[in-house]
């Protein structure tokens, strides 16, 4: 397929438009564009449909049929990409091969990052809508939890790449303060142990709603869950790696971003804000001490300095200059 | 389907990890073996004793503000978990020739002087130009005209004039036409 023709801006408002689409320093929210194959089971339609009530606002649903296929030629989901300015993508085909695979893909530049292909078990998928209660507010930032050793492997795996795939599917924007009253749902990613070695450990999406109640013996409230739906259990697919040069290309940091280091403020053990403060030599001749009729100055003054001077150059103690006699 | 208490994991062999600016907690923990009678029971503890321990570690590490219109907001530290990039990093714009030039001279920008200068003589701070400025100083209203007659008669104390007119202007315009990329490109075919 054709790459889009660069547009220049002709106008102030494709400037801006162009400009917010273009390279930023911090990024826009990442947009998800859901597609479908031109076989997608019911069943798949369903999980399609929660995941984009779960991810509304910041996703566009699609319902034509597309004859892609994700792992073979990518061009087109590409070409999708830019069009709507969407970095990521979930795809759900249903093959006698494959059977009800969704793939989730990762861009970067409009180019495919890394993609992920998982099929849906059957038996076990429960819909938002068969859960009867009531649901978390459309567009709030969810609690993320990821269980099972497998997630934290220490060499990149199939795993490693699904965290990182879902975590970013479902973060949401990266915000400074979060309502307290936000805090309404969790989404709970759990991997069976690694058993045997043919099949590959499930992974069990779950959403929950939270209710806290008060705790009498302590300052944090008392943590509930309750299901609300969706309920899915992944196979895992095929995946595609991110190339090195372009992973490396995507976690560059801007240059100028990272926070200054506040010097000289600390924080202890217990968490307590500890400043240390420089300040000049105090000069203790000038103290101003309790005044007293016996440490006045006396008349003769200049004998009184003379013999204090005297003194002074007997008592003084340099270890500087004993050391130099050392050597 | 409610989990309470006792549903929930006894012992953690592992503690939780948290990123807190991305809500997430990681629980290295192996799941329990799972069957078709206890699996939903058991999800939902893991993720009942992760619910738990994620707002514990909010309502206590992160500080609590009350925002402008009454709501309690918890301000989020920055996320630690590294996530790709959408873009690329946007590319530094190319220095301008001026600006190459400028820094190997080490030559800053000119800061803003003022209007103001402090007037010595007069004690007292005047515009730096212009009426009642200092660079004029209009007292020498009286000025002896030269004997013999110059091209161009001069104030005493004026500035000298600057070049003559035609050559030189002819000169900066060749310059800034041979440097790549600037200048009219019209009037240099047209010459």
């Amino acid at each position: 397929m054709l790459p889009i023709r660069e547009i220049k801006p002709k106008n102030a408002r494709t400037k801006r438009f162009l400009d917010n689409k273009g390279p930023q320093i911090t990024e826009n929210p990442r947009t998800t564009l859901f597609l479908r194959y031109t076989t997608c089971s019911d069943i798949l339609q369903l999980v399609l449909a929660d995941l984009y009530a779960l991810k509304r606002p910041l996703a566009v649903k699609f319902s034509k049929k597309n004859n892609i296929h994700p792992f073979e030629d990518p061009s087109s989901l590409e070409f999708f990409s830019e069009k709507n300015d969407a970095s990521q993508m979930v795809f759900a085909s249903h093959s006698k091969k494959r059977p009800h695979s969704l793939t989730f893909v990762r861009f970067f530049g409009f180019k495919v990052l890394d993609m992920i292909e998982m099929s849906v078990e059957t038996e076990t998928m429960r819909t938002l809508a068969q859960f009867k209660n009531a649901k978390a507010a459309v567009g709030l930032k969810p609690l993320l939890s990821f269980s099972g050793s497998a997630f934290e492997s220490p060499t990149a795996n199939a795993y490693t790449l699904a965290k990182s795939i879902f975590l970013d599917l479902f973060k949401g924007p990266d915000v400074q303060n979060i309502d307290v009253e936000g805090l309404q749902y969790m989404i709970h990613f759990s991997v069976d142990e690694d058993d045997s070695e043919e099949v590959k450990p499930m992974i069990h999406m779950r959403c929950y709603l939270i209710k806290t109640k008060k705790n009498p013996n302590s300052t944090t409230p008392r943590v509930e869950v309750e299901e609300m739906g969706p309920r899915i259990d992944f196979k895992m697919g095929r995946i595609k790696e991110a190339e090195p040069d372009m992973l490396k290309e995507a976690t560059r940091k801007p240059k100028g971003q990272e926070p200054r280091t506040k010097k000289n403020v600390e924080t202890d053990i217990i968490g307590d804000k500890v400043g240390r403060i420089h300040l000049g030599k105090q000069d203790l001749s000038e103290l101003q001490t309790r005044k007293m009729k016996g440490l006045k100055r006396s008349r003769d003054v200049a004998d009184d300095e003379e013999a204090f001077a005297g003194a002074e150059d007997e008592v003084v103690f340099d270890p500087a200059k004993r050391s130099k006699v050392e050597v | 389907m409610a989990a309470t208490m006792e549903d929930a994991p006894k012992v953690q062999a592992q503690p939780y990890t948290f990123d807190l600016g991305h809500l997430l907690v990681t629980d290295t923990n192996p799941l329990p073996t799972l069957t078709t009678t206890n699996k939903e029971a058991v999800l939902a503890a893991t993720a009942q004793a992760c619910a738990q321990g994620l707002i514990n570690q909010l309502l206590t590490a992160c500080p609590i503000i009350r925002s402008s219109d009454g709501d309690l907001q918890i301000k989020l530290p920055d996320p630690t978990f590294q996530l790709p990039r959408e873009k690329p990093v946007p590319k530094e714009k190319e220095k301008s020739k001026w600006e190459k030039f400028a820094a190997k001279k080490g030559i800053k920008a000119k800061r803003n002087e003022g209007k103001l200068v402090f007037d010595e003589a007069k004690g007292d701070w005047v515009p730096r130009y212009g009426y009642k400025g200092k660079k004029g100083d209009g007292d020498d209203w009286l000025v002896e005209v030269a004997d013999e007659k110059p091209e161009k008669q001069e104030r005493a104390g004026g500035k000298p004039e600057k070049g003559g007119r035609g050559a030189p202007a002819e000169a900066v315009k060749n310059r800034s036409g041979s440097r790549s990329g600037t200048g009219n490109v019209m009037k240099r075919k047209a010459r």
